[in-house]
């Protein structure tokens, strides 16, 4: 770790108002030190497999220290955190090897909760959001809803006190782990593909429900396809008002993407990289090793422009400015680096870089591992797995849509 | 050694029983049952192999084989790309093979190619591959030649019944080949899963001894097979890439046709033509390039072979990457799954690439490359 403490002040910003965040970074680092189950940080950092526990006990570990939801509103259980706090706490937690925080229930359904819900739900969902009892997922795309999600079918009849749901959900992510599903039904067939949209809150025990495993191609169980069949929902599980749907998703899509570019675990994967291509090298030739520092460097400097940009992104963001489209520049600069620090990552295992097997990084000493081929699972799952980030979130296609359809209008 | 190349009929006869075969045996379902099982069988279509008389093709007619033309061996690589094989087609029947066929012993050479295409023996090259830095060397003792050296990621190590050690005289700097079957040669070996599911293995010969009658060819002959076969791996690896890249471009294209979003089908919008313009053109460039170094096996020289290896090598692993990662991207989620081909081509392109650069280093010098 002793290099990404030397990575301190590029990361530091000259001026800072609301808070200390020299101070705030310090003490994140020492809390993560502290906290964290030091099984949980050897998964992490040593690109392990991590099990639901591993994120439990990490989010609860937070939760006590009141930071897990540190950005929602004080009367809800948060901290009133600024986007340059989150932003520095988020970094911070990476660079230390701290899991990431799934987002579905205090990132997303959490803050559509207490900006549109009605104190009933607020009362009955925040806390076991806040405290990670409940574990959520999230309902949207469907196979022909995809990057075309106000295409979606899933139906909802309303019935006397409660709506009939039928239909399926696509990469339903972490759904074999969930309590419940914040879910986008069609109520209404209209003429406008974004009206007729609600939102909707399912307990995923309801009968009727069947979640079908999906892997995906690095071997693993991350996602899911959902199916309903006739599942019978309260109607007092609508959030916002009826046909709301879009309005809501396009409030939660927004927060998904604020912090989408993931610098602080892209920082220590350059650091990992770094001490795989020293480990390789010694089997190069003069000649290879400077056509792999060359490229090196490039991937470097385009990770330290990606920071900086995200850094005047959250200024601008912290100024009250929105150019609407940054949370859309960040995801595809951050996906694509993602994917070519991973490809560079591989191939300096040499030929080992063709290896792979997903039971390889179930446990055991991963990238520390002294087999090349176990330090490979860990390396091309990092690969693989970086090819979703330019499909999920809203794929790197329609990012570009959005940037594009912003900047001619 | 003359190579006869294929007449156009025995040449699409051979196509049409290959693309049945692959059809019928490589179905990506049962590719994927065959993975799951424990311990993996990689052998069990190379009866299947050896019946359809294809085991033959690397080799000339004088040697009982199908003509042994490089283009047309690139071909048959090229149509059962397709299927993804879990059988050492590549790295026994061609690299193996070629070594074989060099043999200067007629009669035990003639019996050897005989096993080979009957499907009965599987025989791997160690050693010697050139892109690493894996040489092999021994020692002569009054027992033998006692082996010493590591190799990195040798497909099928452990399924290979025979060895054919490439190691350098330690005395004499002379290359060497030693031909060992397996149950008298032993060499600590640890195995792993490559990415697309074939297995391989990394070696250490700590001197152990093979008998003086292991030798097979030495000196320049040796190491004219040795440079014969090197071409023919990265001839065969690259024609296998670019088989897998036709699929790949061929299922985007249909995927672009097909898949309606926002009412049109996205093959519509320009921006997503473009890119599977560029993947056109990707594959038709990769296949250009491998053409040419499956040729410069029938009528190159030693230089164009040289320079060919690299530069095929260099254009594939780029067009690889490119469509390999285009063609996921352009599947959306459906390109992420495990249920459906696109990402288990691409994963062959990775295994298949990182192949390559075993067999071709980046270290060719442009700048004094004869014009």
């Amino acid at each position: 770790m002793q290099q990404i403490e030397n990575q301190e002040s590029e990361l530091v910003p000259q001026s800072h108002n609301e808070f200390d965040e020299i101070d705030f970074r310090k003490e994140v680092r020492q809390f993560v030190r502290d906290n964290l189950a030091s099984e949980t940080r050897h998964k992490v950092e040593n690109g392990l497999y991590l099990s639901k526990s591993d994120y439990v006990a990490w989010q609860q570990a937070l939760h006590r220290k009141g930071w897990f939801a540190g950005a929602w509103p004080q009367e809800f259980g948060g901290s009133d955190w600024s986007v340059r706090q989150e932003h520095a706490f988020l970094q911070e937690c990476a660079l230390n090897a701290a899991p990431i925080i799934i987002p579905y229930g205090v990132n997303m359904v959490g803050p559509v909760l207490y900006t549109f819900g009605t104190e009933e739900q607020k009362r009955e969902y925040l806390p076991g959001i806040i405290s990670s009892d409940t574990w959520w997922c999230q309902g949207y795309s469907e196979p022909n809803a995809g990057s075309d999600l106000a295409a979606l079918t899933t139906t909802a009849v309303r019935d006397g006190d409660f709506f009939v749901v039928n239909g399926t959900k696509m990469w339903t992510t972490e759904a074999h782990w969930a309590d419940m599903m914040h879910c986008l039904v069609r109520t209404e067939k209209t003429a406008r593909k974004q009206q007729g949209i609600t939102f909707l809150l399912i307990d995923m025990k309801t009968p009727g429900i069947t979640v079908e495993p999906i892997v995906t191609l690095d071997g693993v169980h991350h996602t899911n396809q959902v199916f309903f069949d006739n599942v019978r929902v309260p109607a007092k599980n609508v959030v916002g008002a009826e046909g709301d749907g879009w309005k809501l998703a396009k409030f939660l899509l927004a927060r998904e993407r604020s912090f989408i570019a993931d610098t602080g675990s892209k920082m220590r994967m350059m650091q990992q990289i770094k001490v795989t291509l020293r480990q390789y090298a010694q089997a190069l030739s003069p000649y290879q090793r400077a056509l792999k520092e060359a490229a090196l460097a490039e991937l470097d400097a385009s990770l330290t422009a990606l920071v900086a940009l995200e850094r005047e992104y959250v200024d601008e963001w912290m100024a009250g400015r929105d150019d609407g489209i940054g949370a859309s520049v960040l995801k595809v600069r951050g996906s694509e680096l993602l994917q070519r620090m991973t490809i560079f990552w591989r191939d300096a295992l040499g030929p080992h870089g063709a290896a792979y097997r997903a039971e390889d990084r179930v446990g055991g000493e991963g990238l520390n591992a002294k087999e090349p081929w176990i330090q490979a699972a860990a390396v091309n799952y990092g690969y693989l797995y970086a090819r979703c980030w330019s499909v999920f979130g809203g794929s790197n296609e329609i990012q570009r849509n959005i940037i594009s359809a912003t900047l001619l209008r | 050694m003359t190579y006869t190349p294929l007449d156009s009929e025995s040449k699409s006869i051979i196509e049409s029983t290959l693309r049945r075969f692959v059809a019928e045996s490589y179905d990506l379902g049962l590719r994927r049952a065959r993975l799951s099982q424990s311990p993996i069988d990689y052998l069990s279509c190379w009866p299947v192999l050896a019946e359809l008389g294809i085991l033959a093709a690397p080799f000339p007619e004088e040697l009982g084989g199908l003509g042994g033309c490089g283009s047309d061996v690139a071909d048959i690589v090229q149509t059962l790309a397709k299927g993804m094989l879990l059988e050492p087609f590549i790295e026994s029947a061609v690299i193996a093979g070629s070594i074989l066929a060099d043999g200067t012993n007629a009669v035990i050479r003639q019996e050897l190619i005989e096993e080979l295409i009957g499907g009965s023996c599987i025989s791997i090259l160690l050693g010697a591959r050139g892109g690493l830095p894996d040489a092999l060397r021994c020692e002569r003792t009054a027992a033998g030649y006692a082996v010493y050296g590591r190799l990195a990621v040798v497909p099928f190590a452990a399924q290979a019944d025979v060895w054919l050690i490439a190691a350098v005289d330690a005395e004499s700097g002379n290359p060497l080949i030693l031909r060992v079957p397996r149950k008298h040669a032993t060499a600590a070996c640890q195995h792993f899963q490559l990415i697309d599911g074939l297995p391989a293995g990394d070696m250490l010969f700590d001197g152990q001894v093979m008998p003086e009658s292991a030798v097979w060819l030495e000196g320049d002959s040796a190491k004219r097979a040795l440079d014969m076969a090197r071409t023919r791996a990265v001839s065969a690896y690259c024609s296998d890439a670019v088989g897998v890249m036709a699929s790949l471009v061929e299922m985007t294209g249909e995927y672009l046709r097909a898949r309606v979003q926002f009412g049109v089908n996205i093959g519509s919008f320009q921006a997503l033509q473009h890119r599977f313009a560029d993947m056109h053109i990707a594959y038709v460039e990769a296949r250009a390039i491998a053409r040419a170094l499956a040729r410069s096996i029938d009528d190159g020289t030693a230089g164009d072979q040289a320079w060919l290896r690299f530069a095929a090598t260099s254009v594939i692993e780029r067009a690889a990457e490119k469509i390999g990662h285009e063609a996921i991207q352009m599947h959306g989620g459906m390109g992420l799954t495990e249920e459906f081909g696109v990402s288990h081509y691409n994963a062959r392109l990775v295994a298949v690439t990182r192949m390559l650069r075993t067999w071709v280093g980046p270290e060719m010098a442009p700048l004094d490359r004869d014009q």
